[in-house]
């Protein structure tokens, strides 16, 4: 579902080994965008330390480390449960799974509801802190979409969490 | 640029990120290879649940005795214990008879998974977790959305596998050589310590990387293999694992109860296949719900053919209603084609039944696969085929009784 997006950015070229400092600084910052997702912590963290290693290894060249970083690790991730669920029976999960609060709705825990398009954008946008621009170029869509897509996440986010102005 | 974003909405989102606690530390070290460690212990967990059920034999819980408040066991240990925060308030104290083991974790947790399977290398498996059975029953009733975990701030649940150890090796030479043809040891990017527990041979693996966490134990008793480590959640110290294992008793086990008879497979999802075609064919929703897991059934498509990540769990619940919702409004009908497919995957056949969703603008066609868990045949997994062309935006164009409201997109 995500489109390869680490082949396509084409910003400024600026060596990442140039720039492992910020390479340091983006790494708990997508950690959390990553549990925002909805990525156990465990594999939150394989996931990222991965996609830093790749970006460690790469001679892809790029803007927003935290943003290419954010791409991967999440590709990584996805790669990585849908191996799991094919192999796992549902009650597995079941039982293992956390709960959502039934009274206390959580920002996060809404957030998973949302289809994958809209997480991507508003977990870029909220918590990486990513521009629309730089939203757009990270995962390869119109800047235009990112604005609507963002438009309508934080409608369903509202309306969900009850507060819907 | 943050000016277009919903200030309220920041502020929530930066207050429960707080919470998340990111490593402290990062091996940006090349690994040694590409395998996935999680994945190695998923595999072996996935045939352990999923796998050889050779004596047909599937029980819903173990015998199990709870001592509240028990002293944890100090066996000796040649592994480094160490003192454990939160675990002086009171533990509990789990046997498996049947399986061979005592094991004492803290006060809160409790099986809520127990499979006998008596097969020819799996034994069986135990589940633990702090999750209440409230909290199981809540979330039965909602989807899972495609991602299926909210992330947590609890302790781990606790999975104990057992496996028959017929050729006699050691736990060392268990955790490092493939447990089936092809597939990656265990100790794959983990440090094998050899260690003592109880007396008993054991092996504690422990990350190769900046965490340095200890990830599981094998133990070696009874001719057999006991596997623990912790899935989920948040470990709150790299050696919490080593706390819980030290306190792990074999114990002489009794022998498995006698198999009762099992319809064979193909009899049984022949039976299943037509129970399905026949609820649907009568838009019998409540019957088809009967013929499904009780809490989430497994949504997953394939585009051109091809998996292409991306998978719900839907409320077996909401389904349900959806369903009775389309069937009313006369808009929805779906047709089975009862003979079974058979399809192998890895190692083990697969079965399923063709279905066509047709609706006024579209027909789907869903495979609906049947799997046995706890002695019942059920259908379990939907996999829904799709085109390229029919996604929107790279959204899986899912609609009721698959997605609650308008559609998935």
């Amino acid at each position: 579902m995500l489109r390869a997006v680490t082949e396509k950015v084409s910003f400024p070229a600026i060596s990442l080994r140039a720039h492992e400092g910020d390479l340091e600084d983006a790494l708990p910052r997508v950690f959390r965008a990553l549990v925002a997702m909805g990525a156990r912590r465990d594999e939150a963290e394989d996931a990222v330390q991965e996609a830093a290693v790749r970006a460690l290894g790469s001679r892809t060249v790029i803007e927003r480390i935290d943003g290419w970083l954010f791409i991967v690790a999440v590709r990584i991730w996805r790669a990585r449960r849908m191996r799991e669920r094919l192999l796992r029976p549902l009650e597995w999960f079941q039982g293992s799974t956390p709960a959502p609060d039934p009274v206390h709705a959580t920002v996060l825990g809404e957030l998973t509801r949302l289809p994958e398009r809209q997480r991507q954008v508003i977990v870029a946008r909220y918590v990486l802190g990513l521009s629309q621009k730089e939203t757009a170029a990270a995962l390869g869509i119109a800047q235009g979409t990112v604005t609507a897509t963002q438009a309508q996440a934080t409608r369903r986010l509202r309306s969900r969490l009850g507060d819907e102005r | 640029m943050t000016d277009d974003l919903d200030g309220d909405l920041k502020t929530r989102f930066d207050r429960e990120l707080a919470r998340v606690r990111a490593p402290a530390t990062w091996s940006l070290e090349r690994r040694r290879s590409s395998p996935l460690g999680v994945a190695v212990r998923v595999a072996l967990v996935a045939a352990l649940l999923a796998g050889a059920t050779v004596g047909g034999l599937t029980l819903r819980a173990a015998r199990e005795s709870q001592t509240v408040a028990l002293a944890s066991p100090s066996p000796s240990a040649a592994a480094s214990p160490s003192p454990t925060a939160g675990t002086a308030s009171g533990f509990v104290t789990y046997d498996n008879e049947i399986l061979g083991y005592r094991i004492t974790l803290p006060e809160g947790y409790r099986r809520s998974i127990s499979r006998i399977e008596a097969g020819q290398v799996s034994l069986g498996v135990d589940l633990y977790t702090l999750q209440t059975e409230r909290e199981e029953r809540d979330q039965c009733l909602r989807d899972s959305g495609d991602v299926g975990s909210l992330f947590s701030d609890r302790d781990p649940d606790i999975r104990i596998g057992v496996a028959r150890n017929a050729p006699g090796i050691s736990a060392v030479e268990w955790v490092t050589t493939p447990r089936s043809p092809g597939a990656p040891p265990l100790s794959t990017h983990q440090r094998v310590e050899p260690v003592t527990i109880g007396g008993r041979e054991a092996v504690r693996l422990v990350a190769d990387n900046a965490t340095a966490m200890t990830t599981a134990f094998v133990i070696r008793a009874n001719d057999r293999m006991y596997e623990l480590d912790a899935i989920q959640g948040l470990r709150p110290q790299k050696t919490w694992l080593d706390n819980i294992a030290m306190s792990f008793v074999a114990l002489q086990p009794t022998p498995f109860p006698v198999p009762t008879a099992t319809t064979p497979p193909r009899d049984a999802t022949r039976q299943l296949g037509e129970a399905l075609a026949k609820a649907f064919a009568a838009r019998d929703s409540d019957a088809v719900a009967r013929l499904m897991p009780t809490c989430w059934i497994f949504v997953s498509p394939l585009i051109d053919g091809q998996p292409p990540g991306g998978v719900l769990y839907r409320s077996v619940a909401l389904f349900t209603q959806g369903l009775r919702t389309r069937f009313a409004m006369g808009d929805l009908t779906v047709t089975i084609d009862p003979a079974v497919q058979v399809q192998m995957e890895g190692g083990r056949e697969r079965y399923f039944v063709r279905s066509d969703w047709t609706e006024p603008d579209r027909t789907t066609r869903i495979d609906l696969f049947l799997d046995e868990f706890d002695g019942r045949w059920q259908w379990r997994t939907a996999l829904h085929h799709y085109k390229r062309t029919d996604l929107i935006n790279n959204c899986f164009p899912y609609r009721s009784p698959w997605t609650s409201g308008t559609g998935s997109c």
